[in-house]
């Protein structure tokens, strides 16, 4: 893989609740050559997107980022962002996307915004699977020196990377029959299960204040990965692994599957740093002969 | 058009009249288990102007999976019609669904407590 720089949005839960997402795509990004360029004074995107076009408030945060990371873009010479949490990614990628559709709501938002330069909306909204993807899953398998022989991975896509599906381009791959994660599982060696439940609902904000709602999907999810033998659920999204967690917690030992995010899986892989807990780390490498990372 | 269509259409930007009642929102819905009414009954009580689909939970138990919104043969946002059903009762003064001084910030993710803000607060 070749070396290149790339713009890069963090999020929130990156940086508060789930740092062991970050810290292992720094690590894997390492690896593979991919040089993060952080956003400076990046904002909350706001999680959910918006979907009243009368109100285009709920999409300041989001431009907020745009007009810095254009700044940035222009430093180091890109136009890419990449985004890791599946939420941030939903919303960027949407917002943008309106905005290079809807003058009049471009118009509006710059002109709100009136302490910083005008958006041009130029930038190229991207998930780090499609970086990943792009580059080539074949030349991602070259980079891997520990493949994850005989770990079987249920790959749970859930909601925010494939839907909706307008404005078009916002889904990273067909949101009927997405396979994306099952070749980046494959690329590290390690077997994608199919399992039915792979882009259901993990039941989202329903966590606040109507968890019963939330522990009823995610007991699903979690069973039906479960019946086709999984390892472990591969997760893109903080939100949906808060929710399977507390899914997990509701059931009992044998019924659980250890959830991962797809950077730890990929910094192991490739001989890094995945920042697992240890009892998980022990288990993946049990059952693929290997020795424990540094 | 009558004014409940008229303000559906105005914040969510979706004509309710092009629903022809074909039942794949409801479907395809993972969350109709919890529903007072079904998202296809939900459009029709809006294309008959009938203001007790916002005292309905309906739009209140969609958790915006979208999966209504990618199966519509008609190509209607039916997540976002949801999100115009709840934002009519957002919007209306003293109206409070989520009190956030109430949540549980000690234990839940900012990133759960902000996506219910977002849906449930204006």
């Amino acid at each position: 893989m070749i070396t290149m720089e790339v713009l890069y949005y963090p999020g929130c839960s990156l940086r508060n609740t789930y740092p062991e997402f970050e810290k292992s795509t720094y690590e894997a990004c390492r690896k593979l050559g991919i040089e993060l360029v952080e956003i400076p004074e990046w904002s909350c995107c706001g999680v959910v997107p918006s979907l009243a076009t009368d109100n285009v408030m709920r999409h300041l945060g989001a431009v907020r980022s745009f007009v810095n990371a254009q700044e940035k873009g222009r430093e180091i010479g890109t136009n890419v962002i990449v985004i890791l949490c599946s939420m941030c990614y939903n919303v960027l990628k949407r917002v943008n996307l309106i905005l290079k559709e809807e003058p009049d709501t471009l118009e509006n938002v710059n002109n709100f915004i009136d302490d910083q330069p005008n958006y041009v909306p130029e930038l190229r909204v991207m998930h780090f699977l499609t970086l990943l993807k792009e580059a080539g899953f074949e030349n991602l398998r070259e980079k891997v020196n520990k493949p994850l022989r005989g770990l079987k991975v249920a790959p749970y896509y859930g909601c925010a990377l494939l839907r909706p599906d307008r404005p078009e381009g916002v889904p990273i791959d067909n949101p009927d029959n997405p396979v994306i994660l099952e070749s980046f599982v494959k690329s590290i060696g390690a077997e994608p299960v199919h399992f039915p439940f792979r882009a259901e609902c993990c039941g989202n904000y329903h966590i606040v204040f109507e968890p019963r709602i939330t522990e009823m999907r995610t007991k699903k999810i979690i069973g039906s990965a479960k019946s086709e033998r999984a390892d472990l659920i591969l997760s893109p999204c903080p939100l949906c692994t808060y929710n399977l967690g507390r899914g997990n917690e509701s059931l009992d030992k044998n019924g659980q599957v250890p959830v991962v995010f797809f950077t730890q899986l990929l910094a192991l892989a490739l001989g890094a740093k995945p920042y697992l807990p240890t009892e998980i780390e022990d288990q993946i490498l049990k059952k693929i002969g290997g020795k424990k990372s540094d | 058009m009558n004014e409940l269509a008229k303000r559906v259409t105005e914040i969510s930007g979706q004509n309710v009249y092009s629903c022809y009642q074909c039942g794949n929102c409801s479907a395809g819905c993972m969350f109709t288990d919890e529903m007072d009414v079904l998202p296809h009954q939900a459009i029709t009580l809006v294309q008959n102007g009938d203001e007790s689909v916002l005292e309905t939970n309906t739009p209140w138990i969609c958790a915006s999976c979208f999966v209504c919104s990618v199966r519509c043969p008609r190509g209607l946002d039916v997540a976002a019609i949801m999100e115009a059903l709840r934002e009519i009762k957002i919007r209306e003064r003293g109206f409070i669904k989520l009190d956030l001084r109430k949540v549980d910030i000690e234990k839940l993710p900012q990133i759960a407590i902000t996506a219910a803000a977002q849906k449930f607060t204006w």
